[in-house]
Formats: structure tokens, C-alpha cells, sequence
């Protein structure tokens, strides 16, 4: 039996004049858990079981603790930078496991 | 159910490109914040919106030092715009404006005595929690990042209505209507999830923009 039930967060990354710019699943990996420690705590953020994984070119798959899916929507929302560069961070689709995940983001644009 | 983003800033060149974008993250209506040197362009915006199936509504931001300015800027603009919000007054003073003068009070603006100000009146102007500010003020002024956050907490807490806009000033700015409310969510640490936040029209535009239903 799992003890920790998981959200998987489908996200699309857009970056501004995104010519030649590579965002690797650990600079976003650090760049949310900075902003998810400044915003909500050291203890929330390890208790959120932070992880990051690339899916496709334009995407990754976070997945957190079910109790901090709001927390980490915030961070998500108010990171428009990482690795120095601007970027828009947008939920494209949110599942119990990362096939529902990539399957929502495939049907739908938004949430 | 419908979604709106009231706040979203008129850029001219790249105009079509935001609308284009909140017909994809599936808003039905956009508040587009004009500067005063756009007021003119506000017709053609609208048609172009309308076009691509948008509700239009315009909107103006005051930004003043002193009451006497805010009073002369309301009276300057008042009927040029569906939205006539109140982006910037020290809150001391924000406690003393006239309410029926401006549809929406940026929450940053307000203090503890004003909502429970905006919370006795029958039609009371809406308080707007704007995400672009939200991310500017956590950068620069985290103080005043805090207290946005207390006053958004105090006025959930008063049930004084609410809205959460993104503040848009690039297209990279524009998120999905649901990310927006999840986020205000979390930012607030409410457990219930309600889609009032963004999907409700401040309340003295209803009459004007419905002929009096609401």
C-alpha cells in the first residue's frame, strides 16, 4: 500500500525568445524548491516530495504530494524565471499518475 | 461556467497574439487595462476581442498620491470605461475614497477597516488579487508581498468579493483560469476550492453591462 498519494502535473514550458535555451529538469527542479522554500518553508517543502521529469520537448512532469498540489500551483504560477532566463510555466494537466497526466495534456490546452 | 481575466495590459503590437492565447487557456472575457495614451484605441480593441468570441470590457487603472488626485482622475475617466479600478493609493487614504466611484480596489490597496467598509455596502466594489503584482512585490518589497497576502486571507475571511487576475503585460504572463485560482488557493491556504475568484463580474459593472439584471 502506497503512504504517500502523489499528483503528477503536466507542464508546458514557454520561454521568451527561447532560441538555443535548454531548461533541464534539475534547473527546474531548483528553481521551483528555492521559490517553493522562500514562499512556504524549508519543512513544507521537503514534506512535499518534490520531483521534476522531462516528458516531451516543450514539457515536464512534476509530481508532489497530494496535500501541497495548491502550494505548489502557487510556485508554478510566480516562477517566471529560471536558469537567468524568462519563462512561463503553464498546467496543461493534473493526474493520480503520470499517464492520466499526459493523456489530460493531450486532450486539453488548460486544466 | 465562465472564466474572466480582468486584468490584462493593452500592448499594440502583440494585441492579437493575447487574445489569441486566452481563447486557448479557455477564458470567455478579458478586462484589458488601457494607459491613458490608448483610450483612444478602445472601440477597435473591442471589435477585435468580439471577433474571437471574447467578452470586451475596458478598463482603467488610477494610480494616485493624494485623495484630491484620485477624485480628479475618477471624475476624468468615469463613463470613458467599462472598469474604472483603484491600482494605487496609500491605504490610509485608500480608507477614505468615495466607493461608488471605482468597480475594482487592487487587495494591496486596502487595510482592515475598509473591508469591513466594503462588506456593509448592498453593491460593494470588488477587491482584485493581481499575480503579476503578487510576483513583483515577493522580488522587490516582500513586506508588502506579506501584507497582500493578509489583507487577500482578511477579505476571503469576510467574504468581500474577489477576483484573481494575471496582471498580464507579456503574453508569457497569461496562465489557465483553473492554474490562477489554485494558485490564489494555495497562497492562501484555503481548503475549499471555489471558482467565484474567477469566474464572477465585479458587481457594479452587472447593471451597466446586462441592463440591470443582478
Amino acid at each position: 500500500m502506497r503512504l504517500i498519494k502523489r499528483r503528477h502535473v503536466y507542464l508546458k514550458v514557454f520561454v521568451e525568445d527561447g532560441e538555443g535555451v535548454e531548461i533541464s529538469p534539475s534547473d527546474l527542479f531548483f528553481g521551483v524548491k528555492n521559490l517553493y522554500e522562500r514562499l512556504f518553508g524549508t519543512t513544507a517543502c521537503s514534506l512535499s516530495y518534490l520531483r521534476v521529469e522531462e516528458a516531451k520537448a516543450d514539457g515536464f512532469i512534476v509530481s508532489i504530494n497530494r496535500a501541497s498540489l495548491n502550494e505548489l500551483m502557487s510556485v508554478l504560477t510566480l516562477l517566471n524565471k529560471v536558469k537567468g532566463v524568462k519563462v512561463s510555466l503553464r498546467v496543461s494537466g493534473v493526474s493520480g499518475t503520470k499517464r492520466g497526466a499526459r493523456r489530460r495534456n493531450s486532450s486539453a490546452s488548460t486544466i | 461556467m465562465k472564466y474572466y481575466d480582468f486584468s490584462v495590459n493593452y500592448v499594440e503590437e502583440s494585441y492579437e497574439e493575447f487574445l489569441k492565447v486566452l481563447v486557448d487557456l479557455g477564458y470567455a472575457g478579458v478586462g484589458i487595462v488601457f494607459p491613458k495614451d490608448s483610450l483612444g484605441k478602445i472601440e477597435e480593441a473591442g471589435r477585435e476581442a468580439l471577433d474571437h468570441g471574447l467578452e470586451f470590457f475596458s478598463r482603467y487603472n488610477i494610480a494616485a498620491e493624494s485623495l484630491e488626485e484620485f477624485d480628479k482622475e475618477a471624475s476624468r475617466y468615469r463613463g470613458k470605461v467599462d472598469i474604472l479600478a483603484l491600482e494605487r493609493l496609500p491605504p490610509k487614504m485608500a480608507e477614505r475614497i468615495n466607493l461608488k466611484k471605482v468597480s475594482i480596489i487592487g487587495v494591496e490597496n486596502v487595510t482592515g477597516p475598509l473591508i469591513r467598509k466594503i462588506r456593509g455596502r448592498a453593491k460593494p466594489p470588488s477587491l482584485e488579487f493581481n499575480m503579476k503584482k503578487a510576483s513583483m512585490l515577493l522580488k522587490e518589497k516582500p513586506h508588502e508581498f506579506g501584507r497582500m497576502l493578509r489583507m487577500a486571507f482578511l477579505s476571503d475571511l469576510q467574504k468581500v468579493p474577489l477576483i484573481v487576475s494575471s496582471g498580464a503585460e507579456d503574453v508569457l504572463d497569461l496562465k489557465p483560469p483553473l492554474q490562477l485560482l489554485y494558485a490564489f488557493q494555495g497562497l492562501i491556504r484555503s481548503e475549499e476550492i471555489s471558482k467565484r475568484y474567477i469566474s464572477t463580474l465585479p458587481r457594479p459593472l452587472i447593471p451597466e453591462t446586462f441592463g440591470g439584471v443582478g
